[in-house]
């Protein structure tokens, strides 16, 4: 029943969204929803590997930044449309993210977790010591926009984010996502059962980066910018976003990035307190509500676990 | 040139020492990864430069004063949110959790001190010589402290009731509680000594490195990769990992381009896991 309503409210949702520039000619309003959806993307695919293995990847801004850059490098070569960077920068960032769990996903527990937090560090690094191809501190401007008119590229975002949301979501729902929550539950087990752990590890994180980098590059035609700012300042709040939300079945994580997003705008005003907010919010959530404000639709009733013992 | 590459790494590689084996050792011993490790190097400078500029405490007392009231906020930490999270079974808020705190703690002294770079006056004036090269007063200060600190460590460790009880919950939590070892006191303890090692460390350097917001994150990825290095719980495997880094560090940073030197730790990083996970001279847990 719970989730009847929740598919309801979804699509319901995607309506609102869908038929938004026709009802309002809000041209702020679509700009920040834009970007909201683009951190509701970040934050599924951000989930789609750490909510689900359990692994917590700190450094999605690196794969962000892959595919922003890309798009810096693509379009100062030749004249590509927008379609073609954002798949580059999907194939580069899952490249990119297949590497890097190569080494640190055979190990467990916090390894990976502090080599993506060293990654980042590295990332913003390289930006800056190849100043020449980045723009380092200033960024590239003049990136092509999506489209010409706000409307069309908000329906672009709208497109981009419903279709990876709706791809990760259906992919946590098989088999695959199954598995992935089987390494979280218990990885020695799932081993022994016959099933190749690492393999399915790397091709989660390997996605979950593609589509950072594929989001990477939308952001970078959406401002027709890019720098550190847009890439490296949004690493913690997407894992925020997600954990607000809640992880483990995207969509939650997916409306917390949309929640939290909307959110910032209003509260722009706090100024420095604005990230101070967000982090006593972060660190609130875990403490009293873990599962996340949307997870409660995918949580199994609590009467059936009783009688069971602990987990 | 090589007698100042030497001297460098040696000065870094000690102060890196200081922090990582405080790290190490709180994951050895309560299991726990405390991403917060960098934040408590943070708030002990930050402390010791509010206690001597703003309330002009006399410096000896800011630097004592501040690096008590950190390993206090180490026994918090491990008592309340920390334990709390550790009984929920869930590891990886806990990564969270620590690492939400630390921006926490960095966006607090943002509002509260600004984005400016402070530092402290020099705990020693004067300048020493070594191998030919003229060190400043405040880095062999530095140096001498943190070796100071890693030896009291080491002692103490081996030969005090506590610390063998500190070493015996490493090894085994469970037997160790069988055997009358209190062991939410012996984590209690081992926080205390981490956070006031990173504190120490903290202080220590402030005279000539910035105290800066961002300064927690470099005193949490460089410990973390030593002590992969060196392997998890082995505090002469973590010794002599820091001096290596100190020395890769230096050495790019000198012959190539100081925008690189951390990619020295995580391309170590990477080798070492690749290699030897369980680090130069870490014991593979079961």
């Amino acid at each position: 029943m719970r989730r009847k309503i929740f598919a309801l409210f979804m699509i319901g949702l995607v309506v609102l969204l869908l038929l938004l520039p026709v009802v309002r000619d809000d041209l702020y309003l679509l700009t920040i929803l834009s970007i909201a959806l683009c951190y509701s993307v970040l934050a599924a695919s951000w989930d789609f590997f750490s909510g689900y293995t359990g692994r917590e990847n700190f450094g999605i801004s690196a794969f962000v930044a892959v595919g922003g850059y890309l798009v810096g490098l693509v379009t100062s070569s030749f004249n590509a449309p927008p379609i073609l960077s954002i798949l580059m920068g999907f194939i580069l960032a899952g490249i990119v993210g297949f590497l890097i769990g190569l080494p640190t996903l055979r190990l467990r527990g916090p390894y990976f977790a502090l080599a993506t937090l060293a990654l980042v560090t590295i990332a913003e690094n390289l930006v800056l010591a190849f100043a020449r191809v980045t723009g380092g501190e200033d960024g590239l401007y003049g990136l092509p926009y999506l489209t010409v008119t706000i409307e069309g590229s908000y329906y672009y975002v709208l497109i981009f984010a419903i279709i990876s949301i709706a791809i990760l979501f259906l992919i946590g729902r098989s088999n695959f996502g199954l598995i992935l929550k089987a390494i979280n539950s218990d990885e020695e087990a799932t081993r022994s059962s016959g099933i190749r752990v690492t393999k399915y590890k790397l091709l989660s994180l390997s996605l979950s980066a593609a589509f950072a980098g594929a989001t990477g590059a939308l952001l970078a035609h959406f401002y027709g910018y890019i720098g550190r700012d847009v890439v490296f300042q949004s690493n913690l709040l997407i894992i925020i976003m997600a954990t607000v939300g809640g992880t483990g079945f995207v969509l939650p994580a997916a409306l917390g990035g949309i929640t939290i997003s909307l959110l910032t705008e209003y509260i722009r005003a706090f100024g420095e307190l604005k990230n101070l907010t967000y982090t006593a919010l972060l660190m609130v959530m875990i403490l009293f509500v873990p599962g996340g404000l949307f997870s409660f639709v995918f949580a199994k009733k609590a009467s059936r676990k009783r009688g069971v013992p602990n987990e | 040139m090589f007698s100042s590459l030497i001297v460098n790494s040696f000065l870094n590689g000690s102060i890196y020492m200081l922090l990582a084996v405080g790290f190490s050792l709180t994951f050895g011993v309560a299991g726990v990864v405390n991403l917060y490790h960098g934040a408590y190097y943070m708030v002990a400078a930050y402390l010791a430069y509010a206690m001597f500029y703003i309330w002009s405490f006399p410096i000896w007392l800011a630097s004592i004063l501040s690096v008590f009231i950190v390993g206090a906020l180490g026994v918090f930490m491990m008592r309340v949110p920390l334990a709390y999270l550790k009984n929920t079974k869930k590891e990886s808020s806990l990564l969270i959790f620590t690492l939400g705190a630390s921006y926490f703690t960095e966006y607090l002294l943002r509002l509260i001190f600004g984005a400016r770079h402070y530092s402290l006056p020099s705990f020693f004036g004067q300048s020493v010589s070594v191998l030919g090269e003229t060190v400043p007063g405040s880095r062999a200060f530095a140096t001498i402290v943190s070796i100071v600190c890693v030896a009291l460590l080491i002692v103490f460790l081996k030969t005090s009731r506590m610390g063998k009880e500190i070493v015996a919950t490493s090894q085994d939590r469970l037997g160790s509680e069988s055997i009358g070892i209190n062991t939410t006191r012996v984590f209690s303890i081992t926080a205390f000594v981490a956070a006031a090692l990173a504190g120490i460390a903290g202080v220590a350097v402030s005279p000539f490195l910035a105290i800066s917001p961002g300064m927690w994150l470099p005193a949490l990825i460089k410990p973390f990769s030593i002590v992969i290095l060196g392997g998890l719980g082995s505090i002469w495997g973590t010794v002599i990992a820091a001096f290596l880094m100190g020395f890769g560090e230096t050495l790019v940073a000198t012959y190539w381009s100081p925008n690189f030197s951390e990619i020295v730790f995580l391309v170590a990083v990477i080798l070492v896991l690749i290699i030897k996970p369980a680090g130069l001279l870490g014991v593979k847990k079961t």
